[in-house]
């Protein structure tokens, strides 16, 4: 045993030196790679810094941010941070952004996956003719039914809840996460659907015993697009949203920092590491899936 | 087996017949009536308002027919102006982001390279990031003040610089789209790289042996075999550019002195602080025309590219 646990323990050691050999070989045989690298280490650089110079910064006192603009801090302050807490309404911003968001992707998803599944898998009469209506939805710019939205919402009565905020995201999300659902759907067997149904079992229980447990990663994808698109969206929600209370993160951060604190440099970028923390946590727990859904959704274009 | 189902086997009522007909309607009927009525009929309305002189809450609207098209194209110089950012600024993201993202792709696609995550990880964070988050630190960056830029230039130069960049009608809309693309380009080469992925190894080898340097197997193999991918991105970057607004709106405003007004910021102004909204409405359906169109297009490669 005690052997065992040894040779464990030696084994990715070894495979280190390995790769560490390889690497020297691989640099001597092409140089280029050296210059892949510097471009890459460059490149990660200027992408990084501002994030941690931003972080930096809301840990830096007033004074110290004009004596040391770029390095690290000497002290960490972290009174910033109890202060826009506190003070401000960002954790309501973020908590609203949060359930607008969630409630959004339920919705999208409680009406596009049906509408995929049946426009993937089912014959019926008008089902080309329905999805290009639908398709139609991609190619429209949701800027081109503000106006008249905004108008059917004040009409509905529904400004300044959040409900004018979730049912036009929803329905703006459909056309795309149909079409990709679709998509989805055919590739999937159509003898599935059928043998089902031979068995006896409705296309109900199709839909959902036999077809839901199979579009889990296509799931996935539109959680992550749409929640980040949600969660992002701002030009809609600074339109219909004036009560301070049921403001998203965007709209939130924008107008509190806009004009109280733009030239409180560490409460304004606390207030920026705040409201950015929990998706970068986010995004390096679950990288694969948010590149894939971030750059999958963002292809509609 | 057989005999015994049809044994079992009764004639349908026609009821039972229609209901089993539609069922496939149950599951697209009430995604469509949401969409209808929430998506696609108010975007009919916009053109239905743009044919009015109305100020968006008064009883009476005004018809105007083509006037206030008319009008756009031919009287209204910020309207120009603004539509002239958006292909100056499509331009530009054609080159910047653009290209930046397919050397960088390119150069990560290098065989052998090691840390492949840690450098996807940090050029595609950004990506993850608000646009607000953006705006408000890139306008802390280019701060005359006490901003990042400033003081590189004053530790290069050895001078004090306090250069306005964002204030400077001449460098504001480039300022702005710097920004964006610090923001935008590890999409852009997270998707170059999928795409790069899908050449063969084979071609490379050969060329390789033919003894093409890099540069040319870059122009005669990675180019062509890209050719795909890079159509799709271009026309997505040109429908993304002709959309802009948060990044505009947050950093600038459009300011100063309309320096980096886009069509979408005209048209939110119109409507909402001068109560033009027939007049907004026709703005809107503008930026319908070229998108859709440009979306068009896009849909017909990518259908292509799917082989459907």
């Amino acid at each position: 045993m005690q052997v065992n646990i040894e040779q464990r323990a030696e084994a990715p050691m070894f495979v280190e030196g390995n790769r560490l050999n390889k690497f020297v070989k691989r640099i001597r045989r092409k140089p280029v790679i050296l210059l892949a690298y510097v471009i890459l280490i460059i490149y990660a650089f200027i992408s990084l810094y501002p994030i941690l110079w931003m972080f930096f910064m809301s840990l830096k006192t007033d004074v110290e941010v004009h004596t040391n603009l770029l390095g690290l801090p000497q002290e960490w302050h972290w009174e910033h941070y109890v202060h826009v807490l506190t003070t401000t309404r960002v954790p309501r911003y973020i908590l609203n952004s949060a359930w607008i968001s969630a409630v959004t992707v339920i919705g999208i998803l409680a009406l596009a996956l049906p509408a995929g599944f049946a426009f993937g898998q089912l014959k019926f009469k008008g089902n080309n003719a329905l999805f290009m209506l639908l398709l139609a939805g991609i190619m429209i710019p949701g800027q081109t039914t503000i106006l008249p939205l905004f108008l059917q919402m004040k009409r509905f009565d529904l400004l300044d809840t959040p409900w004018a905020m979730i049912i036009p995201y929803i329905a703006a999300g459909l056309p795309f996460a149909t079409f990709l659902m679709r998509g989805f759907y055919r590739s999937l067997p159509k003898e599935l659907a059928d043998a089902a149904v031979v068995d006896g079992a409705s296309l109900y229980r199709v839909f959902w015993d036999v077809m839901m447990p199979l579009t889990r990663p296509a799931i996935s994808t539109l959680i992550v697009f749409y929640f980040m698109w949600t969660w992002n969206e701002f030009l809609w929600a600074m339109l219909v949203m004036n009560r301070d209370l049921y403001k998203t993160v965007t709209v939130g951060v924008f107008t509190t920092f806009q004009r109280q604190y733009m030239f409180d440099w560490p409460l304004l970028t606390t207030g920026l590491v705040i409201v950015t923390m929990p998706i970068i946590l986010v995004y390096l727990i679950f990288q694969r899936q948010f590149i894939q859904g971030l750059t999958a959704g963002a292809l509609k274009g | 087996m057989d005999i015994e189902r049809t044994m079992i086997y009764e004639k349908p009522s026609r009821l039972q017949i229609l209901w089993r007909k539609s069922i496939p309607y149950h599951f697209i009927i009430i995604p469509l009536a949401f969409y209808l009525i929430f998506f696609f009929i108010p975007a009919i309305q916009s053109f239905y308002y743009s044919f009015f002189e109305w100020d968006g809450f008064s009883a009476e609207k005004l018809f105007v027919g083509l006037q206030n098209y008319v009008d756009l194209i031919t009287d209204d110089k910020l309207f120009i102006k603004a539509f002239t950012n958006n292909i100056y600024w499509t331009i530009g993201s054609l080159v910047l982001p653009l290209m930046l993202g397919l050397i960088l792709a390119v150069v990560f696609n290098s065989k052998g390279l090691i840390g492949r995550n840690f450098f996807r990880t940090s050029i595609f964070m950004p990506y993850v990031l608000s646009t607000i988050v953006v705006a408000l630190l890139w306008s802390e960056i280019y701060n005359p003040q006490n901003g990042i830029i400033n003081k590189l230039i004053e530790v290069f130069t050895g001078e004090p610089s306090r250069f306005a960049f964002l204030g400077n009608p001449k460098t504001a809309l480039i300022s702005v789209l710097i920004a964006a693309t610090w923001q935008a380009v590890g999409f852009y080469m997270v998707i170059f790289y999928a795409g790069l992925q899908t050449i063969p190894e084979e071609l490379y080898e050969v060329a390789d042996i033919e003894g093409a340097n890099p540069i040319q197997s870059f122009y005669y193999i990675t180019l062509p075999m890209l050719r795909e991918v890079t159509t799709v991105m271009v026309v997505i970057t040109i429908i993304g550019s002709f959309k802009v607004f948060d990044i505009i709106y947050t950093m600038t405003q459009g300011g100063p002195i309309y320096a980096t007004e886009v069509t979408a910021t005209r048209m939110i102004s119109e409507a909402f602080s001068h109560n033009r909204f027939g007049y907004a409405a026709a703005y809107s359906c503008v930026m319908f025309l070229v998108i859709a169109t440009l979306s068009f297009i896009y849909l017909r490669l990518n259908r292509r590219r799917v082989g459907e």
